[in-house]
């Protein structure tokens, strides 16, 4: 059976500058409701409490 | 310890991590895992990985995995940790975010060496199951039985339906398809063919049985120069009862055997008595195992049947 971690799909990106302006859209753009997204967000709400402490 | 979203680790201490993680699976089982790990440090960099970095008090981390969704299902993509204590807080870190966002199943893949895991895991109520990691070398395998055929792209569509019927009456805790619905199948191939968290996809190494609607299949990847991995053997319950997944084995360790690959390995379930058999006959050898859990979400958690005429509770 397939076991093994769990990798994302292979992306090639060549050129430095055009993985930059990738992170960069992505950053601004998230705003799309998918499950990734709101495990996302849920993540930040379970690792932003912590932060309140010295 | 402190909790840590490992999207905001520096690159440095990213790729630290990933490093020591590959040089654990390529010492203990020869996976050479860094192109995956490559895909995972881009997909962490542009945000799409979501993961969890337990610190030490000291700031240097005790233990980490990142997640990822396919569908409704969250699997835990890799994980590892120093101390029993760090394992146990990062798996119910992971499983808390996966109950706020209703997955419907939760599931964990538990290589030998993560301390606190499995039992953070039991105590959560996850199903567990070993998994034996086995291997054989290629040399003695030469025979390709004519009702078997190279897989070509026109079978990988097909792939789905066929692993969806085999698995439909199985028993065994499985952490991929835990719900067998056909976009987590869907999944589960693209997993395979598209990734490399499991070697790198061999098609000419992978061998298939019937016609379009496909009898058998015997997936192959490679884990390293050296190393074929039987990812995956299924053969359709009408097909059962002739040797054909014996065959099917056969053919595609013969078919790694000349593409250069000397050794094959390959996961099965502990309670999976009929393939164990097959194998032990085959001449693989057990080397270590690993631990899978999964959770089907949400769970009932009290039933209120009989008080309430009928309805029931769900977390």
């Amino acid at each position: 059976v397939r076991l093994g971690i769990t990798a994302p799909a292979h992306v090639a990106v060549h050129r430095r500058e055009i993985y930059d302006a990738i992170c960069r859209a992505n950053r601004a753009a998230a705003s799309d409701p998918t499950m990734l997204d709101r495990l996302a967000a849920s993540l930040r709400a379970v690792v932003l409490p912590d932060r309140s402490k010295p | 310890m402190r909790l840590v979203d490992w999207r905001e680790l520096p690159v440095a201490t990213a790729t630290a991590l990933l490093a020591q993680e590959g040089r654990w699976w390529r010492s203990h089982l020869g996976w050479n895992l860094d192109p995956a790990f490559e895909d995972v440090e881009r997909a962490r960099e542009l945000g799409r990985l979501p993961g969890i970095v337990v610190a030490a008090e000291d700031g240097r981390p005790a233990a980490w995995a990142f997640f990822a969704a396919d569908g409704t299902v969250v699997q835990i993509g890799a994980m590892a940790a120093a101390t029993a204590e760090a394992g146990r807080l990062l798996v119910r870190t992971i499983v808390r975010a996966a109950e706020d966002v209703q997955a419907s199943a939760i599931g964990a893949l538990v290589r030998p060496g993560v301390p606190g895991a499995a039992e953070e895991l039991t105590a959560l109520g996850f199903d567990l199951e070993t998994y034996r990691y086995l291997e054989a070398p290629t040399a003695a395998f030469r025979e390709f039985a004519p009702e078997i055929r190279l897989c070509i792209a026109a079978d990988l569509p097909h792939l789905p339906a066929l692993f969806a019927c085999a698995y439909r009456d199985s028993t065994e805790t499985r952490p991929f398809a835990p719900n067998g619905t056909a976009a987590e199948w869907e999944a589960y191939v693209r997993q395979l063919v598209h990734t490399r968290g499991c070697g790198e996809f061999q098609i000419r190494a992978s061998v298939v049985a019937g016609g379009a609607a496909l009898e058998g299949a015997a997936l192959v990847t490679a884990l390293s120069e050296s190393t074929a991995h039987l990812a995956q053997v299924a053969v359709a319950p009408e097909a059962r009862r002739r040797g054909l997944g014996r065959r099917l084995v056969v053919a595609a360790a013969s078919a790694a055997r000349a593409r250069g690959l000397s050794r094959i390995t390959l996961f099965v379930a502990g309670q999976n008595a009929r393939a164990i058999d097959l194998y032990d006959g085959l001449g693989f050898s057990p080397t270590t195992s690993f631990v899978a859990a999964v959770r089907r979400q949400p769970r009932p958690l009290i039933s209120v049947a009989d008080a309430t005429g009928g309805a029931s509770t769900f977390r």
